[in-house]
Parts: C-alpha cells; structure tokens; sequence
C-alpha cells in the first residue's frame, strides 16, 4: 500500500542511532520491521520509517534456561527453527505461527512487528504468553541506550503507550520448559487456513494427572491475547480430569468479549469454553 | 522528500533505479522498471498476486518498500522463463488451464517456483499449505495444484 506521507527512509546499523532517529521526529516516525503492518495500513501522520534491518537483531540462541529471538526474527524463521519443532512444547508454538498467515506473510512478519503490531486474537501471541515469553525494551535515557525486561502480559494492553513513549522491542526471551511440560494450541476458524476466530494454547507440567505451573492463553475475546489467571488458579495442582470445567468456567467470567462479523461476543465465550477446554484435554492425554 | 538510489539484482543482472522513500517494491517494478507481469491484488498481503522472491524467499512486494531491497537479490515473474522459453511451472499452467483471468497467475507461478526451489517433490497437502497466501477468484485452486504436482513430477528444477 502506498503512504505518499512518507518522506524520508532510515535504515541505521546501530541501536542508539534508530532510536535518536525515531525520537527525532516523535508520533511522526514509525519503526519498520517486516513491514506486513505498517505496508498494509494507511499511515497518513508517519513520515519518517526507520527500518530496523541492520541491528542483527535476527537470530535465535539458545543461552542458559532462556532461549533469545532478535525481534526482527520472521515468524516462519521460528517455525524453521527447533522452537517450531514436535520436540518444544509439543510443536505447540509451530502450530500458532503457522496460523498467523500465509507464508509469504510469514516470510516478513517479524517477531517483535506483531507483538507491537498485536489483534487480539493473534495465535503466536497467546502461544508467546503461555510460554512465559518475556521482552527485552530499549530505550533512550538521556543519549544513551536503556535495556529492561518487561514480561509480554504486562506489555500487551499497553503496547501502544509503552511504544509510542519511543521504546523498540529488540529481543523476545522465553524460557526454556521442565521435562515434563506439555502444550497445545486449539482453535476454531471459518476454513482450516483462515485465521482464527477464536484460539487457545494451554501449557502445563503433567504429573500422574495432576496439572502443575498452568498457563491458559486466549485469543478473540478481547482487545489483545489474555491470560485467564482464574482457570489457570483453579486447575493448579489439581486432577485435570476432574477440575478442568470449573476452572474454565471461572476463568470465562472475567471476560467480556465484543462480538463482531466473525462471531458474536456469546458465540466468542462458547467457542473460548470449548477451545480451552480442548486444549487442556491435548495436555492431559 | 529525499529521492533514493537503490541498486538491487534483479532476475540475475545488477539494477540501480531512483525512488521515493514512500515507494513500495511493488510500484518500483511495475512503474519505474516497467516490469509490469507482478500485479497489484489488494495492496495488503492477503491476495499473493504481487509476489516475488527476495533473496530465496516468498514476499509480498506491496508490504516491502522498494527501499528496503537495497543490495537484496530479487526474482519476479518475468525471471522465471529461461532462455530457450518457458519454464516448466509456466507450460503446466497451460496445459492444465490453471488460469481463467490470468491476474493472480504470476503470483502463483512466483510461489510455486520458490516452493520447487525449496522443495521438489512437495506433495498436494504442501502445495496447498504453500499457495495458502495466494488467491485466485475465478479458476479454483484444483487445477492449479494440479499443475504444480505435475511440473514437480516432471523434475522442474532441472530447468
């Protein structure tokens, strides 16, 4: 898509100059990472792109308890690489990334582009916060560059804040899972390649039936993926078998879902019941 | 406005050419390079008729600014023939009649190449998955699959 407001292209190498770049020119300025967001909207008030390109911030590590993924690490990059694989998280977070797009969106969406960039449905998103992903920000204090770590949860509702205040995500962390941790992702679409109406991604350690260190993820019920801190409290330790309903149930009450052309809100609260509910049970088998 | 200088290889041969910071790779092709077999679909990534291959891989030349290409390898439609004429995706097309419109056939054949690239011998489910990202509103997918599977057998990436 065309933005004739657009005047002026950056491509800096360096971490300290993309941020003075973008500080610069303030609201007017936008980062540039695959560009499958910032390309396909009309961006009238932005004239000036700062492509994040140069900063090597597209590889994948494995360091410690904690894998690094550069933000400019393409979605179909993370499905080619052992994170995307049956062997991690039971192929859990391949799955969502593959549900993202086609590929030749893949090719170009970046990591850190659709964190910052987030629906709320986004599969990779609620497969990112279900795996505990944690973000590395930096930004400008005073001429020089300033690194923290900010949990995705706490990030995503105030991504547009956090990033219009001239922060950049360079790095997505996530740790590394126990032995003995399962995961799977559910959803419920118009057609088995069409984006997600409504989708899920459960993560728990599996123990003789007990579920321990219990994520739940949604997408589609709200304004970014959540978590449901109620479900995931309620099945803590608990026979999953016995428990799972419930605990859902009370999850579900703390979300109040728009409806629009996909789905109604009562229909969005249906499917969310039935997509956590499946992918509690994929944990469980 | 800063007009830019961007050189870029493009279907083999080194091409500097002059745009706008604002300028997608989609329109450089089409209204600077005259290389007018990529097509504008929906100009938002949904559609894949404007796709290219940007350094080995599948890309929407609408969502890519014609800046960003600087120094990349590029191949568009108009590189897939060879010099003794078309290549075999091309010639499978039309013996399947894998076309009706014709607008969103170079996407396809696009996809299709950097998939036989990448992958010789896919079978219907990865043709499928692959070509996910591109549209067609008039002929189907059946056909085109069809004409795929069938260049794929008859050892394509030879040519």
């Amino acid at each position: 898509m065309a933005n004739p407001a657009i005047q002026d292209y950056q491509r800096p190498t360096d971490l300290l100059e993309a941020l003075r770049q973008l500080r610069d020119l303030g609201p007017r300025a936008m980062a540039l990472a695959g560009g499958t967001a910032v390309n396909a909207e009309p961006q009238p008030r932005i004239e000036r792109v700062v492509d994040l390109a140069g900063l090597g911030l597209g590889a994948i590590a494995e360091e410690g308890p904690v894998w690094k993924l550069g933000a400019m690490v393409t979605v179909q990059q993370l499905i080619d690489s052992p994170l995307g694989r049956e062997g991690f998280l039971g192929g859990a977070l391949g799955e969502a990334a593959r549900a993202m797009s086609g590929l030749n969106l893949r090719n170009r969406a970046t990591l850190g582009g659709i964190l910052a960039t987030t629906d709320g449905i986004s599969p990779l998103g609620c497969a990112l916060l279900a795996s505990d992903a944690e973000l590395v920000l930096a930004s400008l204090k005073g001429d020089a560059v300033e690194k923290r770590v900010l949990p995705l949860r706490a990030f995503l509702g105030y991504h547009a804040s956090v990033l219009a205040g001239g922060s950049l995500i360079t790095e997505v962390r996530l740790p590394i899972p126990s032995g003995d941790t399962r995961a799977a992702y559910e959803r419920v679409a118009r057609t088995p390649r069409d984006y997600p109406i409504v989708c899920a991604v459960a993560r728990l350690a599996h123990k003789d039936g007990i579920a321990g260190n219990v994520r739940l993820a949604l997408g589609g019920v709200a304004a970014t993926p959540i978590r449901l801190d109620l479900a995931e409290f309620g099945l803590e330790k608990k026979a999953i078998r016995d428990h799972a309903a419930a605990a859902v149930e009370d999850g579900l009450r703390a979300l109040s879902p728009q409806g629009d052309w996909m789905g109604s809100a009562e229909y969005r609260l249906a499917m969310a019941r039935e997509m956590a509910l499946r992918a509690i049970a994929r944990c469980a088998a | 406005m800063s007009t830019l200088a961007v050189t870029t290889t493009l279907n083999g041969e080194t091409v500097t050419f002059l745009c706008e910071p604002h300028e997608t790779l989609l329109t450089a092709l089409r209204d600077r390079l005259m290389l007018t077999g990529t097509k504008e679909g929906c100009s938002n990534g949904n559609c894949g008729a404007c796709n290219v291959i940007l350094d080995g891989t599948l890309v929407n030349s609408c969502l890519v600014l014609a800046a960003e290409v600087d120094g990349h390898q590029i191949t568009t439609i108009e590189g897939i023939a060879g010099p003794n004429g078309l290549h075999p995706l091309q010639t499978s097309f039309l013996e399947n009649a894998a076309l009706q419109c014709g607008i969103c056939t170079p996407g396809f054949i696009v996809a299709s190449k950097a998939l036989l690239d990448k992958n010789p011998q896919p079978t219907e489910r990865e043709v499928r998955h692959w070509l996910a990202g591109n549209l067609c509103r008039c002929t189907g997918y059946d056909k085109i699959v069809r004409a795929v599977l069938e260049a794929a057998s008859a050892g394509a990436t030879k040519e």
